[in-house]
């Protein structure tokens, strides 16, 4: 037998219930004052009369005794006595999904109550209870009370997220593999039932015990997302957007509205490329929003997305003089580079020891005499150091034939890292020499542009943000390394944002919308016929009734001997 | 509540309207019409002829016999039968058991008093009254006459609560004062400190007759009648000694009815072992409805 009270508490109260009781029967009796005439009678018959003392101390035992079994017996029903589970009985435990599917109509308000009074009917240790929020929460442990639950739960709403129940399930079903009979009373959506299914062993049995009304007749916004114009503008992004009908059905772009800061964008600028696919060309990469709508069913969590656009603008650079023309005429065929003076410019190329935009990022050219690495790489981050480590190809060296510069040259080409308060890329003057090894290689035009750009340091390119989904930052991909920042808000592991809405990355903050396939087509599943319930049946502990009926008939007994005043 | 009557309650109209047409029905009831019919042995000018004497100077002229003296030569004169007035002697119990209760046994007492007086002055019977508790007091003697039934009211008025029941006190007392034989009513619960058995006793030294008039309730022969006698309880005689701390049990009512039988049976014993009268009044109820009753039976009286 256990208790929903500690031990400790239950003993403690039994030993204070018998020292009041105890003190109570000492206690000196109160009596009612009648008055009568023939009070020399009755003084007379108590003289006959006698007490007994032994079997009146007797019979105050007896009635402390009884007295004291029906307090023990109150309070051991206060501390909700429970069969220990055997090993044949099984476990329930309890999900509660609080995603996106849930968000239709009163699903989740519905799933509630019949979560909270199913949970109650199971006793306390043979049930746990999990929400299925971006942690997976437990909400009710074994052994705690059913009242718990109902306060936990107090506030909680759905979020519009892809369901996690069906991943949950995986690590579940793997860690309790051995556990034994354990049923998963599921309250969520059909579609994550029937994906959830796939992730069990036999032992666990999967009974949906709520399961979400469909929604017919949904579509939703599947895909919103921003790639580098096409066009090759630096500044510039297209954006594509999908969308889907959960019936399969084709959604009339009409339909759907793109608006960019609030403002409309023209619906003739939306160009379909199937599947339901839709691509607005070279839409000015300034970090502002880009919002499509897609209204009029009734799940709405997946009729709206925002997308936050990249940060691109042209890198502002000064070149300082005695710069070789092969340089120069790279800086001045790239679109993404504006020249600018050395104090406005985000980027210089200089000669070492020039005194020329020395406090900014800076290409500078050296010689063999002031450093032995023919590229040296410097930055104030030992981890940016090891990515661009990883990425020296991007800048055009491994297509570089070492060797024939080395012989050009006359000594070994060679990398190298170090630590800088800024960034710069220092290199031999020399290798830009008309006719050298270098100059005329298609690497040398890559290495300055991607070079310049990765002093400028540019924004990170986070194409989309899904809620409930690893963001993607592909920085990589455009720049030469991934954004620091979220390099290092990421600490080793994804960053995933857990609802729709802003995100704060950083200094920047992005937009978070649901972007789920799965939500918007499962929306319409018709779902299947609730099975039979796989409750324990009777809500009642048997111990505990028990108790209570051994309570309620030594009640009955003291009442009858009071009446007929055989109780003190 | 547990005050003595005042004059105005105990001469209450209606009451007295009670008294009156008791008072008048007595009388036809009673044999003789006395509450104690009290022939004298004494010879005088009475209305009931009894027998002749020969004259002798100074008798009364009209009382001789003139066809005795044609028949036979000789002055007689005609004997009448003495009517004298039998004195009523009243104990009344003003004892602090007699003011307890709700309503108190005083007011049944009082009343009974007063109406009985009222039968007695109607017959020109004269009342003392002699209340009493530790001690008795002579409050009133040779009260007779109609005219002074309200006198005996307001004097019943007067009666506080005093202390003890010293009942067999009281009727030594009144035996020490060597009374006019006459009728002694007794109006009393009888709780007496001591017991009866001094009660009985002193009753029994009385040259007087005797009419015990018992102020009894219900719950005296039934404890179970009274709502409050359960349970732990501390009863409260009223006469200043320390509360009776019961608790009542089925056992201790067995052996209080025992005590109470004792109690009635010595009471019963006495009246019918020495021709008293015994009237038990239940105090919660009319008092002249009860009179009534028992003089229509027939008072109980030797």
């Amino acid at each position: 037998m256990t208790f929903a009270l500690p031990v400790p508490v239950l003993l403690a109260g039994a030993v204070l219930i018998a020292g009041l009781l105890f003190a109570l029967q000492r206690l000196r009796v109160r009596e009612r004052v009648v008055a009568l005439a023939g009070a020399m009678l009755w003084r007379q018959a108590a003289r006959v009369t006698p007490p007994r003392i032994l079997t009146e101390r007797f019979r105050r035992w007896l009635a402390y005794l009884l007295a004291l079994a029906i307090a023990l017996l109150l309070w051991i029903g206060a501390g909700r006595p429970e069969r220990v589970p055997g090993p044949t009985d099984r476990h329930h435990v309890f999900y509660l999904d609080a995603a996106a599917p849930m968000m239709a109509g009163n699903a989740y308000a519905e799933a509630r109550r019949a979560l909270i009074a199913d949970v109650a009917t199971v006793p306390a240790a043979q049930r746990t209870v999990y929400l299925g929020d971006p942690d997976d929460a437990t909400v009710l442990e074994p052994g705690e009370p059913v009242a718990l639950l109902a306060r936990r739960l107090r506030g909680v709403q759905p979020a519009p997220r892809p369901s996690g129940f069906a991943r949950w399930t995986a690590g579940f079903a793997s860690a309790h593999a051995h556990d034994g009979k354990v049923v998963l009373h599921y309250y969520g959506s059909a579609a994550a039932t029937a994906q959830a299914r796939r992730h069990l062993p036999s032992a666990i049995t999967l009974s949906p015990d709520y399961v979400a009304p469909a929604t017919p007749g949904n579509r939703g916004i599947v895909a919103l997302g921003a790639s580098p114009a096409a066009s090759g503008a630096w500044d510039r992004a297209d954006i594509l957007v999908a969308v889907a009908a959960a019936d399969g059905s084709t959604v009339d772009p009409a339909a759907l509205s793109l608006s960019r800061g609030g403002i409309a964008i023209d619906p003739g600028r939306l160009r379909a490329i199937g599947n339901g696919r839709f691509v607005v060309r070279d839409v000015a990469a300034d970090g502002g929003t880009i919002t499509a709508a897609l209204p009029g069913d009734a799940f709405p969590a997946d009729d709206r997305a925002t997308l936050t656009l990249p940060m691109r603008r042209p890198i502002r650079i000064a070149i300082a003089p005695g710069v070789p023309p092969a340089m120069r005429a790279v800086i001045d065929a790239d679109p993404a580079l504006v020249p600018a003076t050395p104090d406005a410019a985000d980027v210089v190329i200089r000669r070492a020891g020039d005194r020329f935009g020395n406090d900014r990022p800076a290409m500078i050219l050296t010689g063999p005499a002031a450093q032995a690495d023919t590229f040296l790489f410097a930055t104030a981050d030992a981890d940016e150091r090891a990515a661009l480590s990883d990425g020296l190809d991007r800048l055009g060296l491994a297509d570089l034939d070492a060797a024939r510069l080395a012989d050009d040259l006359r000594r070994p080409v060679a990398v190298g890292f170090a630590a800088a308060p800024r960034r710069t890329i220092s290199v031999w003057a020399t290798i830009f020499a008309p006719g050298s090894g270098f100059a005329t290689t298609r690497a040398m035009p890559l290495f300055v542009a991607q070079g310049v750009r990765w002093l400028a340091g540019p924004a990170p390119w986070v194409p989309y943000a899904g809620a409930g989904r690893p963001l993607l930052d592909q920085s990589e991909l455009y720049g030469l390394v991934p954004d620091p920042a979220i390099a290092r808000q990421r600490l080793g592991g994804d960053l995933v944002p857990a609802g729709t809405g802003a995100y704060r990355l950083g200094a920047r903050q992005l937009s978070v919308a649901l972007l789920d396939r799965e939500t918007t087509m499962a929306a319409a599943a018709v779902p299947p016929p609730l099975a039979a319930r796989h409750g324990a049946g009777g809500g009642i502990d048997p111990w505990f009734a028990v108790v209570m009926a051994a309570a309620a008939l030594l009640l009955a007994v003291e009442w009858i001997l009071y009446r007929r005043g055989v109780m003190p | 509540m547990n005050d003595p009557l005042s004059f105005d309650a105990l001469f209450d109209p209606a009451f007295m309207a009670a008294v009156q047409a008791f008072s008048l029905r007595i009388p036809n009831a009673q044999r003789g019409g006395r509450l104690a019919d009290q022939r004298t042995s004494a010879r005088g000018q009475g209305t009931d002829f009894t027998d002749f004497k020969p004259y002798v100077p100074g008798d009364d002229l009209r009382l001789i016999d003139w066809n005795i003296y044609r028949r036979l030569g000789q002055l007689s004169v005609r004997m009448f039968e003495e009517r004298q007035d039998m004195p009523v002697y009243f104990l009344v119990d003003r004892s602090g058991s007699m003011f307890v209760e709700s309503p108190p046994r005083i007011h049944a007492a009082l009343r009974t008093a007063l109406a009985l007086a009222a039968v007695a002055l109607g017959q020109q019977d004269s009342v003392g009254l002699f209340p009493f508790a530790e001690d008795m007091a002579v409050q009133a003697r040779g009260i007779s006459g109609k005219a002074n039934v309200a006198r005996i009211a307001r004097h019943l008025a007067e009666h506080g609560r005093q202390g003890r029941t010293a009942l067999s006190g009281a009727i030594d007392r009144l035996n020490a004062m060597k009374l006019r034989r006459g009728l002694v009513v007794i109006l009393s619960d009888f709780f007496a400190d001591g017991g009866l058995d001094p009660v009985v006793a002193a009753m029994a030294r009385l040259p007087h007759r005797i009419l015990m008039v018992q102020l009894v309730k219900p719950h005296d022969a039934d404890p179970t009648l009274h709502p409050d006698l359960t349970g732990d309880i501390a009863i409260d005689g009223g006469e200043g000694d320390a509360a009776v701390r019961l608790r009542v049990t089925p056992v201790l009512i067995e052996r209080y009815r025992a005590a109470y039988r004792m109690f009635d049976d010595m009471l019963t014993g006495f009246a019918g072992t020495h021709r008293a009268g015994l009237a038990r009044i239940d105090a919660d109820r009319p008092v002249i409805d009860q009179l009534t009753t028992l003089f229509g039976a027939g008072l109980p009286t030797p």
